[in-house]
């Protein structure tokens, strides 16, 4: 059966692309031969609790010779999405219950046309990737980013009433019904996995044990999606943050679950450090808290990939069924306080290394 | 002895003061019968101390009345209150000063706290005030003490010498403090 979310992909890259590409050559922008956010597996990308529109990701120069990244689209939604993200980068700088600056790519372009809504930052260049630098910085530079964010906290009446029309606000409560609401769909979507389910199920029973722990670290600013790609760090050290529409108030710990869920595939030597960083320098209530997110956030990565099996087929469809299967041992151990083993994992890597395709995997090199 | 310490922050706050005035808490719930009187939504346990929590999430004005009607009953209970400095726990001790006797140690601990207080001649002039009125005052800064526990990183070699340093810090900090109890109780 042939993959149409793929094929509806691709036709609408290549029919905003040509328009795209006109309207910024007025302007003086010309995007790169090519595009590694159009290609690969970037068709099944849709953030599951954020807003999410379809939008095109580009590389360009502009006419001074700038590095620059482009948004653009004439989705309804990806509009929203781009407005948001730019509300919650102009509220950043000037939280004033916030302990740290944060460092945003400068904006150098904002307009909308014939349709298109653009807006274009310049690139910021890295000299390595994240996974590329040793440990003890790579533990440096998320523990700071961590600390920033759980720096700016909104405690009190008046500080909700600041954020509240810029960002999403996560309790207790809507973290729960965002979970059952994976389990519902993750039932529906791969019905035959009985073992995932009783996973999700056990989840979902702890998680509703235990909402005042996650009520108890809530209203912190966090960055949902703080994994490599949405951040650069200059040869300077400064690290700048990517992906603004990403950033909600809630646990303080749902950034930390996310990149530590991450870290789990990636480099499990910082996931273990930073796990004995919190265990160590905190409370264990903290440790607690921790532990519910990334619970929470594995239950949503399985629901992620149990949803892209419809729009998958061949070696794609068998590398998601990998992916569910994987996540899901990833939870069963996180239920049980341990980690997965490294067979496990490197079983895993190796399976998806075999079915990742050719476009895949050159977008995937140096994302990380 | 009874004791309450009355502070804007507590633990889940992440602010340098919140995690002082736990800590503190906690070391003084060795010798002494200690309560702890904030501003939080759940604030975290201290052992052998209880936690009285005002509702961060309301309206400014019902806050301070519900602290002061809290610190009210509170007081009654106590031989010693100790104030965080911060205009939050300020305002209301300042108006209970003149209607109880209870003795209180204002601890200038906060810097950023002062510095707030110093864009408002309201919030100076209740600061001076206050200050007029303590017991005594103990002023130092939280900041630059070291008596922020040092950070245990996993992949590096354990601080002995610096937490030695974090104990002796404390101990002379309380022995500091256990002087004033004994000298103004």
């Amino acid at each position: 059966m042939p993959n149409t979310s793929h094929t509806t992909w691709l036709e609408y890259c290549s029919r905003e692309l040509k328009l795209a590409t006109d309207l910024l050559s007025k302007r003086g922008y010309t995007l790169d031969p090519e595009q590694p956010h159009l290609s690969g597996e970037r068709f099944l990308m849709q953030a599951v609790t954020t807003t999410s529109g379809q939008k095109l990701i580009l590389f360009g120069t502009s006419h001074e010779g700038t590095r620059v990244v482009i948004k653009a689209t004439r989705d309804q939604a990806g509009a929203h999405e781009i407005d948001h993200e730019r509300k919650c980068r102009a509220f950043l700088t000037k939280i004033d219950f916030a302990t740290t600056v944060f460092h945003t790519p400068p904006e150098l372009a904002y307009f909308k046309q014939a349709g298109f809504t653009f807006t274009i930052n310049a690139f910021i260049a890295q000299p390595s990737t994240f996974l590329e630098r040793p440990l003890p910085q790579q533990f440096h530079f998320a523990l700071t980013a961590f600390k920033a964010q759980e720096g700016a906290h909104a405690t009190t009446f008046k500080h909700r009433a600041r954020i509240r029309h810029i960002y999403s606000i996560r309790e207790a409560a809507d973290y729960l019904q965002s979970f059952t609401d994976f389990s519902h769909k993750i039932q529906h979507d791969i019905p035959t996995h009985r073992t995932v389910h009783t996973l999700i199920d056990d989840t979902a029973y702890r998680l509703s044990a235990k909402l005042e722990r996650i009520e108890q670290y809530g209203s912190f600013l966090t960055h949902t999606d703080f994994v490599p790609h949405n951040f650069r760090i200059t040869s300077d050290g400064t690290m700048y943050l990517l992906d603004f529409s990403s950033l909600v108030f809630g646990n303080k710990y749902e950034g930390w679950a996310r990149f530590l869920n991450f870290m789990t595939l990636y480099h499990p030597a910082l996931e273990q450090a930073l796990v004995a960083y919190v265990r160590d320098n905190r409370t264990v209530e903290e440790s607690e808290a921790l532990h519910l997110m990334r619970l929470y956030r594995l239950g949503e990565l399985i629901r992620y990939y149990a949803g892209t099996l419809e729009k998958s087929d061949g070696n794609l469809r068998t590398l998601n069924e990998a992916r569910v299967q994987f996540w899901s041992d990833v939870l069963a151990a996180e239920l049980q306080h341990q980690t997965i083993s490294p067979e496990t994992r490197t079983t895993y890597q190796t399976t998806r290394d075999t079915l990742r395709s050719q476009d895949e995997q050159k977008r995937q090199q140096g994302l990380h | 002895m009874r004791i309450a310490i009355l502070s804007p922050l507590f633990p889940p706050d992440v602010a340098i003061p919140a995690s002082y005035v736990k800590e503190l808490a906690c070391r003084l719930a060795k010798e002494h019968t200690v309560c702890v009187l904030t501003y939080s939504h759940l604030p975290e346990v201290v052992p052998k101390t209880q936690v009285i929590s005002i509702e961060k999430q309301n309206l400014l004005p019902r806050r301070l009345f519900h602290f002061f009607t809290a610190l009210t009953l509170t007081a009654k209970q106590n031989d010693m209150l100790i104030v965080q400095n911060g205009i939050s726990s300020e305002l209301p001790v300042l108006f209970h000063s003149f209607l109880n006797g209870t003795p209180f140690i204002l601890e200038v601990s906060d810097p950023k706290a002062i510095i707030q207080n110093n864009h408002s001649w309201l919030k100076r002039t209740i600061h001076y005030l206050l200050v007029r009125r303590a017991t005594a005052v103990m002023a130092h800064n939280i900041y630059e003490n070291k008596l922020t526990k040092p950070e245990i990183i996993s992949f590096e070699a354990f601080p002995h010498a610096a937490m030695e340093g974090y104990e002796a810090i404390w101990q002379t900090h309380l022995e500091a403090l256990n002087r004033m109890f004994t000298t103004h109780a």
